[in-house]
């Protein structure tokens, strides 16, 4: 919102120079401001069972974050949760770290092919059953858009 | 009678050790078993661990493997690609040698994760045989060889020859490569990469390409003066971190293709096709409403096609769509993908159509209507030589991908 708020303001005033707005991650975020994450960024890090995680990533553990990428192809319809992933192939990433377990608390998935922005809650950390690691990033969405 | 105590109590001892020791023989054996059913049919996000966690048990591990693998080492394929990814972590040569066989067979379905199990921990005896796939047909076999030859001190020019790759995962595992040997001057090229704003469609491959790059720069120690990947590389702090790395290296940048320098934003994309095999290969083609065809991605090679010729396209496709009923998703998950995008005006959100389906055959998987809408498409594609790789008989190719995707397409041409 302040990033808006800042562009009409340039805007108004007729700036005519090119200007670098920051992303809105790099400014002060209201409360109600989600923060802009990369998906591949977070999904690409580094990661074995039981490791500690970049302060960077931690840091967004409960926060409102919004993420753009696809549906896990598989994505099963009528489900309340589904795979968040960078692109729509499998492309040899099945790991943890590759993808965001999303919930749906106010919908059931149908499955979309096309790219797609998810803004909700956003908790990071091992989440494990029989002793294997089943979700590092979990984001939790009332509806799909 | 003291004698017949001693040796009856020496019994009872031996007898307790040795159901104690066969107890915990049992629990290792089950544990063993649980794993290797956990990688080869659990979940598919526990499956890498658990193959993992089998191989980290030494030689009970690797010895249950390789029984599954049999004499043959026909097991290999079923065992599917958890399990053969965690065969590059282990000592077996046993188990190592059944790779490269399986490398060699085209057929074999799961031949990236083959070679990023051989490139995991490269032999020096191995060169040669990493050689002998640095032009495979998939480009992730590629970038696997390129590290794994890397490693196995191959030779400097042959890796410098991949520096020309239609692929940028193939170009940045040999600059990577180069770079560990000590060649810095590979840095012009993965520069680049840090320039780059492409995208596929609303896909910000760019950005991918810039993030992969970071930090596998950041990884071997190199300071990138505040490099935010995340950010486009024009933003003031990325292109004052650019000019500083590129003052910090000595010389002018060498010569370089058209696909080696940074990609730049692309407009007017109205259809996309992307194919990507496990057998052979990856394409992205695009058609662009000033009538270009683009073929791959960050800077992609362009052809220009007759004037009006995307329309035409564009109103073969949506009719194809509008035969769908609706539906935009075909098969089932697998490594092998079709995607279709479609606006229908250039300024439109892309309509997006997935096929996808595992390494057997599916016949008549792409609903007729769609097969149909191909066909023009294909038409444009060339066919030639060409000096740029991406385009090199592009047209026998892509038919040979479609085949064993969805199913062949009717050449209009004939």
């Amino acid at each position: 919102m302040i990033r808006s708020i800042l562009c009409s303001v340039l805007a108004l005033s007729g700036a005519t120079t090119e200007l670098w707005v920051p992303e809105v991650s790099t400014l002060l975020v209201q409360d109600d401001d989600p923060i802009e994450v990369n998906i591949d960024w977070l999904t690409s890090v580094d990661y074995r069972p039981g490791m500690k995680l970049p302060d960077e990533i931690l840091a967004l553990d409960g926060k409102q974050v919004q993420l753009v990428g696809y549906m896990a192809i598989g994505t099963l319809e009528g489900d309340e949760s589904f795979e968040f992933v960078p692109e729509s192939c499998e492309c040899g990433r099945s790991k943890v770290q590759h993808f965001i377990d999303v919930t749906l608390t106010d919908d059931v998935a149908t499955f979309t092919p096309g790219r797609i922005t998810l803004v909700g809650k956003f908790s990071v950390g091992e989440v494990k059953e029989d002793g294997f690691v089943t979700s590092l990033y979990r984001l939790e969405v009332e509806r799909l858009p | 009678m003291g004698d017949l105590l001693r040796l009856s109590l020496t019994l009872t001892l031996v007898g307790i050790i040795g159901s104690g020791l066969s107890a915990q023989d049992k629990d290792a054996d089950k544990e063993i078993e649980r794993l290797f059913t956990a990688a080869l049919n659990g979940r598919v996000v526990i499956r890498p661990q658990a193959a993992n966690r089998l191989v980290a048990l030494g030689q009970a591990g690797e010895a249950r493997i390789l029984k599954e693998l049999g004499e043959d080492g026909l097991g290999l394929a079923a065992m599917g690609p958890a399990i053969i990814e965690a065969i590059g972590l282990c000592r077996s040569s046993e188990l190592r040698e059944a790779l490269w066989p399986a490398l060699s067979n085209g057929d074999f379905p799961w031949r990236p994760s083959v070679a990023r199990a051989l490139a995991e921990q490269p032999r020096d005896t191995e060169t040669a045989a990493f050689q002998l796939h640095l032009d495979d047909p998939l480009a992730e076999v590629r970038a696997a060889m390129t590290r794994g030859f890397g490693q196995a001190e191959g030779s400097l020019e042959v890796l410098e020859e991949n520096l020309l790759d239609g692929d940028d995962r193939v170009r940045q595992a040999a600059a990577l490569a180069l770079l560990d040997r000590g060649q810095k001057d590979v840095l012009w090229y993965l520069l680049e990469e840090l320039k780059r704003e492409d995208k596929y469609f609303e896909r910000p491959t760019g950005t991918s390409a810039r993030i992969t790059v970071s930090r596998a720069l950041s990884k071997r120690g190199l300071d990138l003066n505040g490099y935010d990947s995340r950010k486009e590389p024009t933003t003031p702090s990325n292109a004052k971190a650019i000019e500083q790395l590129e003052e910090s290296l000595k010389g002018e940048p060498p010569p370089m293709t058209s696909w080696q320098t940074a990609g730049g934003p692309i407009s007017l994309e109205c259809i996309g096709l992307e194919l990507r095999s496990c057998r052979a290969g990856e394409f992205f083609l695009r058609w662009t409403d000033d009538d270009r065809l683009l073929v791959g991605q960050g800077n992609p090679a362009v052809v220009r096609l007759p004037p009006g010729t995307t329309r035409k396209l564009v109103r073969g496709l949506a009719a194809s769509y509008d035969g769908l009923e609706g539906k935009r998703f075909f098969g089932a998950p697998g490594c092998d993908l079709e995607q279709v995008l479609l606006r229908r005006t250039p300024s439109s959100h892309s309509e997006a159509l997935v096929i996808a389906k595992g390494p057997a055959l599916v016949p008549d998987l792409r609903p007729t209507p769609l097969t149909e809408g191909y066909a023009p498409l294909i038409a444009t594609l060339p066919d030639g030589e060409s000096t740029d790789p991406r385009l090199q008989h592009l047209l026998r190719r892509v038919r040979t991908a479609l085949a064993v995707l969805g199913g062949s397409v009717a050449d209009l041409r004939r």
